[in-house]
């Protein structure tokens, strides 16, 4: 059985439909890049996941378990039927945003324990030490957990999403654009965190503009088109010889 | 000069001192109780209830304070109904009437300040919320509220002083909080400026305190906002 499966997924703005029709899976373990042109709909795919964007048809399944949904009005966006549901499977599918979008009123360390707090119901002390562990996971010394997230660089602060990701022990994790908002000199080092998780055999969902990145950690490649997948394989068969001329203009190849 | 009369009337001004302590913070503390809420309401809630918050913030911040005060106070007692109602015996005490004037007006003015801190939450802090699981009230409380707090502090902070100054209109009608006992010495000693500079000399006390506490809270809970 998958890990994570999505069918027939279909959203809209309006009359635009910014995805048509998608389906994939990732299996336990496996790495998939989403990679395509500005608005060909990858990053909109990926937060109609966690329903951070409604889609108006589709289904999300983890470990075979569907996310029990219903549109209000015919043809409208389908919402939650079980809230808790809901919760607990964007608990389980953790995301890393381009913006970090940590909390900054908060000290790192809250930002790590807060979650894990009020969403797995963990202890203080409990929450703490995973925190700690984790920040160290990531490459940041302890030290950093009394700042305030803006104080740092935007490497450490991805970083620091990282980790608070990686706190609620999530089965998937779902990356959006992660380095797009980093200066050139920082973008090493979050590749670097996320190829070790992509080592660890985790399973992650990931857009990135980041080709030579995507080619070296991905198991799968998807490649989308005016939110429909045109193209999707091994990233050797992808990035080395691919087919659709579209994609062939985006990697540059004429 | 005659401060013998102002040494010999301390007693007075210390229990003005109380009254408008106890006016401003009883106002602040149910103003802010009524704010918090009506800005929630008010970022989060459909056309409706914005409208509705928005109509008694208009109406309240588009109207002076002394003419809410009077119509409280004076006004109300025409209406027959109401002078025959059970709230009567509290609708006709003037620190009763006071302090519903004063908590209104207030609540008005920090609804609209409140809900400007939500809006400059930045969406990503909240969406971050949404997609780690957690629930509404979670949210809310941990990230919500202390968000909207802090990045309202300052603006809060003026609020504050203001209504702590606005307290001097209780004289009107009847309360003898720090303005009141100034003005009843002019009137049986026929003094003008010793009454007038000691009790501004007690406000200027009470608002360097608060400036100072809120300087405090600023420092200690929207260190994160300053910019380095």
């Amino acid at each position: 059985m998958a890990k994570l499966e999505v069918e027939g997924l279909c959203k809209r703005y309006g009359d635009h439909l910014v995805i048509d029709d998608v389906s994939f899976h990732a299996e336990e373990g496996e790495v998939i890049s989403l990679i395509g042109a500005s608005g060909s709909g990858k990053s909109t795919l990926l937060r109609c996941i966690n329903f951070l964007e409604r889609p108006f048809r589709g289904d999300i399944r983890l470990d075979g378990e569907r996310l029990l949904t219903c549109s209000e009005r015919p043809g409208g966006e389908l919402v939650a039927v079980d809230a808790r549901q809901l919760r607990r499977f964007r608990a389980r599918l953790a995301m890393v945003f381009q913006s970090f979008c940590l909390w900054t009123h908060m000290s790192v360390l809250d930002n790590l324990v807060l979650p894990q707090r009020h969403v797995l119901g963990r202890d203080e002390e409990a929450a703490r030490a995973q925190a700690l562990a984790q920040l160290a996971k990531v490459g940041l010394e302890a030290g950093i957990a009394r700042r305030y997230p803006e104080r740092l660089s935007g490497g450490q602060q991805q970083r620091v999403a990282i980790a608070r990701a990686l706190c609620l022990a999530p089965e998937v994790l779902l990356f959006d654009e992660p380095t797009s908002a980093l200066d050139p000199q920082r973008v090493g080092e979050v590749l670097e965190v996320m190829r070790a998780l992509a080592n660890e055999r985790r399973t992650m969902l990931l857009v990135t503009h980041e080709m030579s990145f995507a080619r070296q950690v991905s198991d799968r490649v998807l490649f989308l088109h005016r939110g429909r997948i045109e193209e999707q394989g091994a990233p050797e068969a992808v990035f080395g010889d691919p087919r659709s001329p579209r994609l062939r203009r985006l990697l540059g190849l004429g | 000069m005659n401060w013998d009369i102002i040494l010999d009337s301390a007693g007075l001004y210390l229990s003005g001192l109380r009254l408008t302590l106890g006016l401003t913070l009883a106002s602040l503390l149910f103003s802010f109780l009524l704010a918090v809420p009506l800005a929630l309401a008010k970022w989060s809630g459909g056309a409706v209830t914005r409208a509705i918050i928005s109509g008694y913030t208009l109406l309240f911040r588009g109207t002076p304070l002394l003419i809410q005060l009077f119509l409280i106070y004076f006004g109300l007692a025409q209406f027959e109904l109401l002078r025959e109602s059970w709230l009567w015996p509290w609708l006709s005490s003037p620190l009763v009437c006071v302090l519903l004037a004063f908590v209104l007006n207030s609540a008005a003015y920090s609804t609209e300040i409140f809900a400007a801190g939500l809006a400059h939450l930045p969406r990503g802090e909240i969406e971050a919320a949404r997609a780690f699981g957690m629930s509404a009230w979670v949210r809310t409380r941990r990230i919500y509220l202390p968000a909207m707090l802090t990045r309202s502090l300052p603006l809060y902070g003026n609020e504050a002083v203001m209504l702590m100054h606005a307290t001097s209109l209780a004289s009107t009608v009847t309360l003898m909080e720090i303005t009141g006992v100034a003005r009843n010495l002019t009137l049986n000693y026929y003094i003008q400026f010793e009454p007038y500079v000691t009790a501004g000399l007690l406000y200027l006390i009470l608002t360097l305190s608060l400036v100072g506490l809120l300087h405090w809270a600023e420092r200690r809970w929207a260190g994160y906002l300053v910019q380095r």
